[in-house]
């Protein structure tokens, strides 16, 4: 089976979530926290970082097998089933939510070109990604999102560093409209589950799958809250809230000086199209498997694909207009990312605790000082080995 | 699957996916474009809802007249740009009848300058702002500027340099890193200061000086576009007109000159700062009784000439005396122009954001009585001028 690098297990984990709510999340924030919105960013920040440890430490109990699979292993398998084809519809409608959101996002470039045209387009390259396998997603990721995250932080550094950063506050307001707003930016986490998926294809030394998560978690945490207070120090956070995409707005007026591209336009469409086209493929193989291990049709796997990228496509059709999809984030996606990143994984890896259940093998649960206590052992005998020799080269 | 059918396909669906490179439907040739340089905002004469609007093109085929962007239109051979105008509610509807009058479609992406008239009711105003920033094809980054009359004859001056508003977007571009009697605001920042609280946002003055000056002058290049002053803003309303030694106070306390050359009468004479270069540093107190508004400024000059001229050295005393002398002096200018804009109402500094700052539980004052705070604030302005040269050595 091919193994991932370190680099491309946080690429492949980095581009599995953001591009939900990347473009409007600044919008959010304000409008669930008004002028803590700042605050919220942080706060979902460090939802964030709790979401990746416990996402970690069940990829740390189950190494060896998928994490479609670990629900079959904690609550049984009939039950274990039910519980994993519960991620399907949150994850088709979330997928289908983003596309819709990157549609929008395109259309301001491209006003002519019915955004119908530009999803398919997109989710066709995506599909065929997920039907080349991980292998190719994680090269893809290790890639473009080095490069994505490069031109968001020089774009957002450089408007932060020019500017009298007064539009930083200095305190909360109030601490429960702060936590409101953290919880009502959740689903911007949506899609940190992808990382149970990659728990066969990579190596688990030292428990990198629990730093893993966590570095991928504090990188992406970095660049939310980087862009929120760039785009709340370039607009003002009274400005933010009449902006459908902040993110975007932002970008287009930052011209960095000095550097070649003067129109920011041309690049903030490759990038986004990059960033997105990732993510689609992300998740349009992590669900074509999950549906495979719950049918046990594994060896149909990359068929399935294309079922997903249709059934995407479909329900895209049918968002009319942004204030629906904004509904739609607030009303379903917001309780659904609850029940998928918190709720039901915290209660799956403390059952597996209290049940005892786990499929990595004793040696591979071995912390660092075990392992240097191990490496100690096998040197002391090496020595020892050495020292008998040399006692016996005399003769 | 057959290795060979696998990679043909791939081949195949690439080509397929090439086809989407040119801009999809968006495609159109570059011959069928017209770029909108520049734009004016006047009210409609007749009706008091409507604005009048003038959109300048440039000509790209001198002296021609057949290629220009519109089908017989008064493209003038001496001209290199053409102004179209069109009154309607909006700016959706002004380019769908101001199209009518075009063979080619109008681009707006590249808008060097968009002049209002300073007779622009509130909301016609703020109706033209929110529309030129809904629009996505509409360049934020054009810089404004605001006429006492009509706008549309800053767009009709035949400047010598070519289209007026190319002239005016050069001329605010240079601005942006040499402040001093004007000063430059962009779109989106006019926009962006309109929505916060207690910020009064500020438009640069522009007069043309054609047609005071030789209005039967009909030979290219005789007109010229002065810049200078600025109109204070609040709710698109507008509150107040600075003159341009004003503006100079206000940038002063912005902290935004940068190599300019400053006069100040002193006695009987005149002192001659160049070079000067300013910074400011501002900071608002309400924990007394009355609101302080405290700048500090700092000033760096190269001394120029004298006040009794000469252009031997001088003593470090008499030197220290003129710093303070022309310190006293920028610091009343400073203060005039400051208690100006307080009669106002008009918080052109930002003060309101440096409180926000530190109080963000205060969003709610802020919005309701930050005007009222302005008004009644001291304020408190020092000067530190530092002249690096102690003479007029030639």
């Amino acid at each position: 089976m091919y193994k991932l690098s370190m680099i491309q297990v946080i690429s492949v984990f980095c581009t599995s979530f953001l591009p939900l709510l990347f473009w409007l999340y600044p919008r959010y924030a304000v409008q669930s926290a008004g002028i803590d919105g700042q605050w919220a960013v942080v706060g979902v920040v460090l939802l964030g970082l709790y979401v990746a440890w416990i996402h970690g430490l069940l990829n740390l109990r189950f190494p060896n097998i998928s994490g479609a699979d670990v629900p079959s292993k904690v609550y049984g398998r009939f039950l274990g089933k039910i519980i994993t084809s519960m991620y399907m519809p949150g994850y088709v409608l979330f997928l289908s939510i983003s596309v819709y959101s990157f549609s929008i996002t395109l259309k301001s470039f491209l006003p002519l070109t019915p955004r119908l045209a530009t999803v398919i387009g997109i989710v066709l390259v995506s599909a065929l990604g997920a039907i080349y396998g991980l292998e190719s997603i994680a090269r893809v990721a290790s890639i473009f999102f080095p490069v994505t995250l490069f031109v968001i932080f020089i774009t957002y550094g450089f408007s932060l560093i020019n500017s009298n950063l007064m539009g930083i506050y200095l305190h909360p307001v109030s601490i429960t409209k702060t936590m409101y707003g953290s919880a009502q930016l959740l689903p911007v986490l949506f899609g940190i589950n992808m990382f149970l998926l990659l728990s066969p294809y990579y190596d688990h030394l030292r428990r990198n799958s629990v730093w893993l998560p966590l570095i991928g978690m504090g990188i992406s945490g970095s660049t939310l809250i980087l862009v929120y207070l760039g785009t709340a120090q370039f607009v003002g956070f009274q400005g933010i809230l009449v902006l459908t995409h902040p993110t975007e707005f932002v970008m287009q007026l930052v011209r960095v000086p000095g550097i070649l591209i003067e129109r920011f336009g041309v690049v903030l469409v490759i990038l986004v199209t990059l960033f997105q086209g990732v993510f689609i493929s992300n998740h349009l193989w992590g669900i074509s498997l999950t549906i495979s291990k719950v049918f046990d049709i594994e060896k149909k796997q990359k068929w399935l694909v294309l079922p997903v990228a249709t059934a995407v496509v479909g329900i895209f059709i049918f968002i009319p207009n942004q204030q629906v999809g904004d509904i739609i984030v607030q009303r379903i996606l917001v309780p659904l990312s609850w029940l998928y990143l918190i709720i039901e994984p915290t209660f799956k890896l403390l059952l597996s605790y209290v049940r005892r259940v786990g499929t990595a093998q004793p040696e591979k649960y071995a912390t660092r000082r075990e392992e240097e206590s191990s490496y100690q052992r096998r040197a002391r005998q090496s020595t020892s080995r050495v020292s008998s020799r040399r006692t016996k080269s005399p003769r | 699957m057959n290795i060979h059918l696998k990679n043909g396909s791939t081949i195949v669906f690439c080509i397929f996916a090439l086809l989407g490179l040119p801009g999809c439907w968006d495609y159109q040739k570059i011959d069928m474009r017209s770029s909108m340089i520049g734009m004016a905002v006047d009210p409609a004469p007749d009706d008091p809802k409507q604005i009048k609007v003038t959109f300048q093109f440039p000509e790209m085929s001198q002296g021609g007249g057949e290629d220009g962007p519109m089908a017989g239109a008064e493209a003038s051979s001496t001209k290199s740009y053409t102004n179209l105008h069109a009154v309607g509610d909006s700016l959706a509807d002004i380019a769908r009848k101001m199209q009518l009058q075009m063979d080619r479609n109008i681009d707006m992406s590249d808008i060097r300058c968009i002049v209002f008239s300073d007779q622009l009711s509130q909301v016609q105003l703020k109706g033209i702002t929110e529309d030129l920033m809904r629009d996505t094809k509409v360049d934020k980054l054009g810089f404004l500027a605001v006429s006492h009359g009509t706008a549309r004859d800053v767009l009709d001056a035949d400047v010598p340099s070519g289209a007026p508003s190319d002239a005016l977007g050069k001329k605010f571009s240079i601005n942006s890193s040499q402040r001093g009697y004007s000063l430059s605001q962009r779109l989106w920042e006019f926009w962006r200061d309109s929505t916060r609280p207690g910020v009064a946002p500020l438009i640069p003055v522009v007069a043309s000086k054609t047609a005071d000056a030789d209005t039967e002058g009909q030979a290219s290049g005789t007109g010229v576009l002065e810049t200078g002053g600025a109109e204070v803003y609040q709710n698109y309303k507008p509150m107040l007109r600075l003159s341009k030694d004003e503006t100079f106070a206000l940038n002063l306390l912005d902290g935004n000159v940068k190599n300019m050359g400053i006069q100040i009468p002193l006695g009987e004479g005149v002192l001659t700062l160049v070079e000067a270069h300013d910074s400011s540093h501002l900071r608002c107190d309400l924990s007394g009784p009355k609101p302080v508004m405290e700048a500090h400024i700092h000033v760096q000059a190269v001394l120029g000439r004298r006040p009794s001229g000469g252009p031997e050295s001088i003593s470090p005393a008499k030197l220290s005396q003129l710093q303070k002398e022309a310190a006293a002096y920028m610091q009343l200018e400073m203060t005039q122009t400051f208690r100006k804009l307080q009669e106002a109402g008009t918080d052109v500094f930002g003060f309101s954001r440096m409180y926000l700052q530190g109080h963000p539980e205060k969003e709610q004052f802020v919005k309701a009585n930050w005007n009222e705070v302005f008004k009644q604030a001291i304020p408190r302005i020092t000067v530190d001028l530092h002249i690096s040269s102690k003479g007029s050595l030639i």
